[in-house]
């Protein structure tokens, strides 16, 4: 998304103009600039897991098992003797990569419906978002259990079924971006011209739905890594040994009365990664569009 | 009016079809034979295809559609194949308990979510302001079973003030309701602070200031009653979502609710419980949002005139406002 728009930046000037006042507005809110420093750090815990983790994601050591955090081991261990805070350091690799590519599967299939449906309006418009009303009145999370019972566990089924269960919302926002660009006299000149309605639709209505589309998409990341969690958390979802923050509070959850730590800092690290998500949408919200500002 | 709600009544019609479709494909193609994990590993290749005969599991796709749609239609909703009761009496027999800790979370979140909306809003940018606001993201991001744990942890087991498991009376409805309740409330404390914020910024407030009403007044009078539209679409989604059961809370504190009842139906491929389940949720959710829609006239003169006369397109508005902000 970002390679888009850097690309539209580039062709219409006065496009680079909203990129720089972006920035600006996202720079002066100051909870969000913090939400996205914690991302960073985040990202740069996940690629560099492997030097940052002490131990190994599935290194056991049954003499040493539900130590409480120490000096050896910060987070304590869990009850295979395995380090939490490697863990949770590895964890952090599954979460963003749930969370993004969820979205990404998400957007690509509701955004593009969306935009044929706003696009083209008529019989399939109504088809189109018909059948997303229909796959609305069913609960996200049970959708997205009863996808993921079909398609059986593992992480590739996780991201498929939350990213599915999430398609109605961006065809939502999508589509009536998409509705209101559409009736702009420079899309009449590009008909005019010519141009194919593929071309339209990427070339010049895509480009200038991007502020709904980015805040829906930053505030998704953060609801598809709670549900992935929540998925792994009931016992679907990403499968152990994989270090999986949902599936760790899970396991921990047995010795909760004695050994708290294991649900602990698996919790605030989910609650971390949200918040600062949550920070930088709502951020991302009140730059791209001031109106909105809450 | 009447007209209006029979014309809703009548649109959920398609909806409960599609919805039922939907969730039968996805039954459909999931892997795993129901009759082989009701009879077990050890039972004979005979005795299973002859319960799978029995089920109807032998079936074309479309048959096993056809006689699950004409069986819903005559309220026969299956038989459960664990409990070998039918559905419908299976789901009446939770929905009382998942009612209950519906109202309780939607009661707690109110408590909390709107007071604190309001002195958010009638005092922006003060230090209230933010630790509200502050608290409320905190809120939404917490994962609840997270919270539900960390509540079990600290009155349960460290306090001792408060049972963990279980829904047998007021004493055990405490810390669900607070679970839940805390992250709802900070949806609705955001929604009441925005919508407050618009209303406060008004020319009549500004009138009724001059007037020399009191401050108490003008907030409670004047402003809240113009500012509860989107305060009320927030709780009546979530009271919608809850009545679908609170999938993982329901686990946390085993609560023998609706939620429950669908995990553990969806992993034991108990496919009419996990049909029917989803397809009451389904109608449950439509008449809320149905009764929040007529509330909507209550509150506000002006809508109700507009039933009255654009019904089909205030329908339509309407559906956009009850679906445009789902998540």
């Amino acid at each position: 998304m970002s390679t888009m728009s850097v690309s539209a930046a580039k062709k219409i000037p006065k496009k680079k103009s909203r990129f720089a006042e972006t920035s600006r507005l996202f720079a002066k809110n100051r909870l969000a600039v913090i939400g996205l420093i914690v991302l960073i750090l985040l990202a740069l815990v996940a690629i560099f897991s492997n030097q940052i983790a002490p131990y190994g994601e599935d290194e056991q050591n049954l003499r040493n098992t539900l130590q409480t955090p120490s000096a050896e081991h910060i987070m304590g261990t869990d009850n295979l003797g395995r380090d939490v805070f490697s863990r949770i350091v590895y964890g952090s690799r599954i979460s963003l990569v749930v969370g993004f590519i969820s979205v990404g599967i998400g957007l690509a299939i509701g955004g593009g419906l969306g935009a044929i449906a706003g696009y083209f309006g008529g019989r399939s418009d109504n088809i189109i978002m018909r059948v997303f009303d229909m796959m609305m009145a069913i609960p996200s999370m049970i959708l997205a259990i009863a996808i993921c019972a079909a398609l059986g566990p593992g992480m590739l089924n996780t991201m498929i079924a939350v990213g599915f269960s999430t398609v109605p919302n961006y065809a939502r926002v999508v589509r009536s971006a998409v509705l209101t660009v559409k009736q702009q006299e420079f899309i009449e000149a590009a008909h005019a011209t010519g141009s194919s309605n593929v071309r339209i639709i990427l070339k010049h209505i895509l480009p200038n739905c991007l502020a709904p589309i980015i805040v829906q998409a930053s505030l998704g990341v953060a609801g598809a890594i709670l549900s992935a969690a929540s998925m792994s958390f009931i016992g679907l979802g990403v499968q152990p040994p994989t270090a999986e923050w949902g599936g760790m509070l899970s396991a921990g959850r047995t010795y909760v009365r004695n050994q708290p730590h294991l649900v602990l800092f698996p919790g605030i690290a989910i609650m971390m990664t949200i918040f600062s998500l949550n920070l930088v949408g709502d951020g991302l919200r009140d730059a791209l569009d001031p109106r909105l500002k809450r | 009016m009447h007209k209006y709600i029979f014309k809703r009544v009548l649109m959920m019609i398609p909806v409960l079809l599609g919805v039922s479709l939907i969730i039968f494909t996805l039954l459909y193609i999931t892997p795993g034979d129901p009759a082989r994990q009701i009879l077990g590993p050890d039972a004979s290749p005979e005795a299973v295809e002859a319960l799978r005969e029995e089920l109807g599991l032998n079936d074309s796709f479309g048959v096993r559609y056809a006689n699950f749609v004409i069986g819903a239609l005559h309220g026969d909703l299956g038989i459960s194949y664990t409990t070998r009761l039918p559905v419908a009496t299976e789901i009446f027999s939770r929905f009382p308990t998942t009612f209950v800790y519906a109202l309780l979370c939607t009661i707690v979140s109110m408590i909390i979510g709107i007071p604190l909306g309001i002195i958010s809003a009638t005092k922006q940018y003060s230090i209230f302001d933010n630790a509200a606001t502050t608290f409320a993201l905190l809120g939404v991001s917490m994962p609840t079973f997270w919270l539900g744990l960390m509540l079990i942890l600290l009155f349960s087991v460290r306090l001792d003030w408060l049972p963990a498991s279980g829904f047998y009376g007021p004493q055990y409805w405490i810390l669900p309701a607070m679970t839940i309740g805390m992250n709802s409330s900070a949806y609705i404390m955001r929604m009441t602070r925005s919508s407050m914020l618009e209303v406060i910024r008004q020319d009549y407030i500004r009138t009724a200031r001059a007037k020399g009403q009191t401050e108490y007044k003008i907030v409670v009078k004047h402003a809240l009653k113009n500012a509860l539209i989107p305060i009320i679409t927030v709780v009546g989604i979530n009271f919608g979502r809850s009545l679908g059961g609170a999938i993982v809370t329901e686990q946390i504190f085993a609560i023998p609710g609706l939620g429950k009842m669908m995990v553990e139906a969806i992993s034991a491929r108990n496919y009419p419980v996990v049909q029917g389940g989803v397809l009451f949720i389904a109608v449950a959710t439509s008449v809320v949002n149905l009764l929040v829609d007529i509330l909507y006239a209550y509150i506000d003169p002006r809508l109700s005139s507009q039933y009255q006369s654009g019904k089909k397109k205030k329908a339509l508005q309407a559906s956009e406002v009850t679906g445009g902000t789902a998540k």
